[in-house]
């Protein structure tokens, strides 16, 4: 292992996936973010009131160990359900976006990037936001 | 507002405005003008000041960006609500999406460069792409148009593609696509012929079964819903198109801010010699 400067990389061609309700997921499938590759497998996954909790794990999981999906787009009532998975997830790439959905506007104190930012001028050195 | 400030170590909300900063060591939020920082003291306190406020202002853009993005999906939501009254509302929904294998007709290209004031960092002989949180990473969007060339916002620079796990598959002249490593030889050359092969990209196309496993193409969403759509679903199109534009915008901003914030920390042990708390820095 050489230890030299780090360089700049790049990696083209990487796809969106959007974790949201049927509107939001249809919006940006229209936009042509959709990816349906040979095996059948989608970047999206559209969250209903029978989509259960382990099956957005599941799907959120997928999308963050694919190599060829660079940033994540989470409805944040859908986000808040895997909110522990969301804190944890620190990798830079995928890069995780919350979204406002139709049914729930977006709320910046339950965001897990700008919460991190906030606990910058938190006066509260545990940090702890109000998350409904 | 109006206020002179004498004394440091205190945060100050975002109203305040025309304020004197007679002592330096303060973080103030970016909205605040025509202030003037005084004292500055040492270099090392006002290179940590500067890198504050530029951490700050990708802080006051990602907000900015949150809320055109609000506006702009609001938007998108009434025209598909309109266009699901005008065509009906089983006219506009989830199995209607194609389940043909397709490609996206808009990605996004990752640049990953070391930022400034990053420590070097050991990369293995394979030179893998693992960006890291000292990287500083950049998202331009990339979008295919309908004669099959690839349009970029912000044009990436050609470097050699690198993955973990991945080869290159390409045609020579192609720009090379990342596939795992895993597929058969079969996935691969339908893939290369996915990206390829995009004559055909004017009509939704149909597969081709040239081989055992079916050629892919692009796809039109706008036709999974019909032949003769309502003109509020292209609107719709339109509106979410923006919207995934200033999606692309908010991942770099939201990039440069947890970067910043992490720039931050580190600047502020190497000064201080100790992991402390901004707010404990403030009272020295």
């Amino acid at each position: 292992m050489a230890s030299v400067a780090a360089q700049a990389t790049s990696r083209g061609s990487s796809l969106i996936a959007v974790i949201a309700d049927e509107d939001t997921v249809t919006g940006f499938l229209l936009a042509g973010v959709g990816n349906v590759d040979l095996r059948r497998k989608t970047n999206y996954l559209v969250v209903d009131a029978k989509t259960t909790v382990k099956a957005i794990e599941d799907a959120f999981k997928e999308f963050t160990t694919r190599e060829d999906i660079a940033i994540i787009l989470i409805s944040q009532y859908v986000a808040n359900m895997i909110r522990f998975m969301i804190d944890s997830y620190k990798n830079p790439i995928p890069s995780i976006l919350e979204i406002p959905s139709k049914d729930h506007p977006y709320d910046p104190s339950q965001d897990s990037i700008l919460s991190r930012v906030k606990h910058m001028f938190s006066s509260d050195p545990t940090g702890s936001t109000d998350r409904v | 507002m109006g206020e002179d400030v004498q004394n440091a170590g205190y945060v100050k909300d975002t109203t305040t405005m025309g304020e004197n900063v007679q002592d330096a060591g303060c973080v103030k939020d970016m909205t605040t003008m025509g202030e003037d920082v005084q004292g500055a003291g040492s270099n090392g306190n006002s290179d940590m000041d500067m890198e504050m406020i530029r951490w700050l202002d990708s802080v006051h853009q990602l907000l900015c960006l949150r809320d055109s993005l609000s506006q702009v999906l609001r938007q998108g939501w009434m025209e598909m609500a309109q266009a699901r009254y005008a065509m009906g509302p089983a006219r506009i929904s989830q199995p209607l999406y194609s389940l043909k294998p397709y490609a996206a007709s808009a990605s996004v290209s990752v640049k990953s460069s070391p930022s400034s004031g990053a420590p070097e960092t050991a990369v293995d002989q394979e030179d893998v792409f693992q960006p890291t949180s000292n990287c500083a990473i950049h998202f331009a969007l990339q979008k295919r148009s309908s004669d099959g060339d690839d349009h970029t916002s912000n044009q990436p620079s050609k470097n050699t593609l690198k993955s973990r796990n991945m080869h290159h598959s390409s045609k020579s002249g192609e720009q090379a696509h990342l596939v795992p490593s895993d597929w058969s030889r079969e996935e691969d050359i339908a893939y290369k012929k996915l990206m390829g092969d995009t004559d055909d990209s004017d009509t939704d196309t149909e597969l081709q079964p040239k081989t055992s496993t079916q050629a892919l193409g692009s796809t039109k969403p706008l036709q999974w819903f019909g032949g003769l759509v309502s003109p509020h679903l292209r609107a719709a199109q339109s509106s979410f198109e923006s919207a995934l534009e200033i999606v692309v915008d908010i991942a770099n901003a939201q990039s440069d801010a947890v970067q910043g914030h992490g720039h931050g920390d580190v600047k502020i042990q190497e000064n201080v010699g100790g992991p402390q708390t901004p707010e404990q820095l403030m009272e020295h």
